[in-house]
């Protein structure tokens, strides 16, 4: 069950952004000060948003160790040296601001010679230069709209914070290379995900937890590598589970726990098997080692 | 094919966001799931499936497809676990034995035809991943909309073909990004506009065209022509040049 989704969720009051204050300075004052003041601004602003940066990594990496250690039993890693596991969502396109040239993350197909902007930038954006006895048939209506079309990209509305990399992100807190994000928290690498928290590659996820590699999954809490996961808690690469709990390389699977390769087992066997597992799978991430990723699994990689 | 009802819903949509009702929906197929992930078809003993294009989904072979009337026998198919199994051998088993059950049908659903993943339908045709919508064809990742056509991460709207990232839009056409928005055209990043066409990041206009504010006569007159060259190249092309992300 998908939770309902608001694309925007709640309006964000007149005049405020949801960024770091100095980075919003900057965007709104730029244009009343004298240059010399407004380098320093950008600066001041630069210096910031690096350490807001740095902070989101931080704790987006702390958040990855922890997922591994609810997942695993212990880390393999960090999130950098693991980037090679998210490949679910589409990643991220880069193009820089039309008005300032710093980075703009989007998702939308916008076309390459899209001049763009940061939401931040919103309120610098040239008032139109034409008026409306311009505009007489469809090619001058063209050229004005082609004037004034500038793409919005990084888009954080709602009561967000610490968002980079990532688009259409709405009332979420520590959010990095990710699109179509609401209501979540500490999301690197994903995309159209829900109320969910600690997601690592996952797509099309709602009130979910603890997850890696994720895909079309709803109230699941420590999964790796699952898809089709509904009500579901202790999952590792299976394919179609509702209400399950601790199946490993399952698949077709309905309200049932303690199983690995659909085969039923007593709790007493399936702890110290789920245990031996689990580290075999942790050396293989560590080792960097292929084979476990479910796209790889379900194509019928051999081994 | 999509069924009368839906074909229906399309001729209604298109005559009141297009100003001319179009018929033969199948024909707009491409156009309409243009700038969309995609899908495949995919024909299984039990019948045919929609597998989808994005996330774990492209790398599943057409051959280990399986249906979700077939769990029992799915989940009956065992690995060998006799010998103490490594993690390795698992996942190369469950890769040549496996079979991976695709659509997912909750709640209830009525006329539904070539759709997967979804919940609570009614009259949809060719969608992916939709949720509590009735009348919508050629849709991905939408919830509680009606009559829409072409439409991806939509949210509460209704009469409206091609939209993108949006919510609570009634009888738009080509927006991408905008909410609470009515009778309005290639828009990209507005809120609250009604009568307006190629507006990009503005909020609370009326009969405004290009960010500027036109009045209701030149709107419409200028509405006319778009709208007639839109609805040629659909007839002719089955498919039209103008799109919100054209600029």
């Amino acid at each position: 069950m998908r939770v309902y989704a608001l694309r925007r969720g709640k309006p964000k009051a007149a005049g405020r952004t949801i960024h770091h204050k100095p980075r919003a300075l900057v965007a709104r004052s730029a244009s009343h000060v004298p240059t010399f003041a407004r380098e320093l601004l950008i600066i001041i602003a630069a210096s910031s948003f690096m350490g807001e940066s740095l902070e989101l990594l931080a704790a987006i990496d702390r958040s990855f160790k922890s997922a591994c250690r609810a997942i695993f039993g212990q880390e393999i890693g960090s999130l950098r040296e693991n980037e090679r596991l998210f490949t679910y969502a589409a990643p991220m396109k880069k193009g820089k601001s039309a008005l300032s040239g710093a980075e703009v993350s989007y998702i939308a197909p916008y076309p390459a010679r899209a001049k763009l902007i940061s939401m931040e930038e919103k309120p610098r954006l040239p008032p139109p230069k034409f008026s409306p006895n311009d505009i007489k048939d469809i090619d001058s209506l063209l050229r004005a709209a082609r004037e004034c079309a500038y793409y919005c990209g990084s888009k954080a509305i709602g009561n967000s914070k610490y968002i980079e990399r990532s688009d259409n992100v709405t009332d979420s807190f520590f959010v990095y290379a990710s699109h179509n994000i609401t209501k979540s928290e500490y999301i690197a690498y994903s995309e159209l995900v829900i109320k969910s928290k600690h997601q690592f590659g996952s797509s099309a996820v709602g009130e979910s937890e603890f997850c890696m590699g994720l895909s079309e999954s709803s109230l699941a809490k420590r999964v790796f590598e699952s898809a089709q996961v509904q009500t579901c808690s202790d999952i590792y690469c299976c394919f179609f589970a509702r209400n399950c709990r601790d199946c490993m390389f399952s698949f077709g699977q309905q309200s049932k726990m303690f199983m690995i390769g659909n085969n039923q087992l007593e709790k007493a066997s399936y702890v110290p098997l789920k245990k031996e597992l689990l580290s075999q799978m942790a050396a293989m991430l560590k080792s960097k080692k292929k084979g476990l990723l479910l796209s790889d699994i379900v194509g019928g990689r051999d081994g | 094919m999509a069924s009368k009802k839906i074909g229906k819903a399309w001729a209604t949509t298109s005559s009141i966001v297009l100003g001319e009702p179009l018929s033969g929906l199948d024909r707009f197929g491409k156009w309409l799931f243009s700038g969309m992930p995609g899908w495949r078809e995919v024909k299984t003993k039990s019948g045919q499936v929609i597998v989808p294009c994005y996330a774990v989904f492209p790398g599943l072979p057409d051959s280990k497809v399986a249906l979700m009337k077939n769990i029992e026998e799915v989940g009956g198919i065992l690995l060998d676990i006799k010998s103490t199994p490594s993690a390795e051998s698992l996942s190369c088993q469950m890769g040549r034995k496996g079979k991976f059950i695709v659509d997912l049908a909750e709640g209830e659903n009525f006329d539904v035809d070539k759709c997967s993943i979804y919940k609570n339908l009614s009259a949809a045709h060719m969608s992916l991943d939709c949720f509590y919508s009735k009348y919508l064809a050629y849709s991905w990742f939408c919830d509680n909309n009606d009559h829409i056509f072409g439409c991806q991460f939509t949210f509460f709207s209704s009469f409206s073909i091609k939209c993108y990232h949006s919510s609570h839009l009634q009888r738009c056409f080509e927006m991408d990004s905008c909410s609470k928005c009515s009778d309005s055209y290639f828009c990209h990043d507005c809120e609250n506009l009604q009568n307006c066409m190629f507006c990009f990041n503005v909020n609370n206009l009326r009969y405004a065209v290009a960010n500027v504010v036109v009045g209701k006569e030149k709107f419409e007159s200028l509405k006319k022509q778009v709208l007639a060259r839109t609805v040629r190249e659909l007839k002719e092309k089955a498919a039209a040049s103008l799109s919100v992300y054209n600029f």
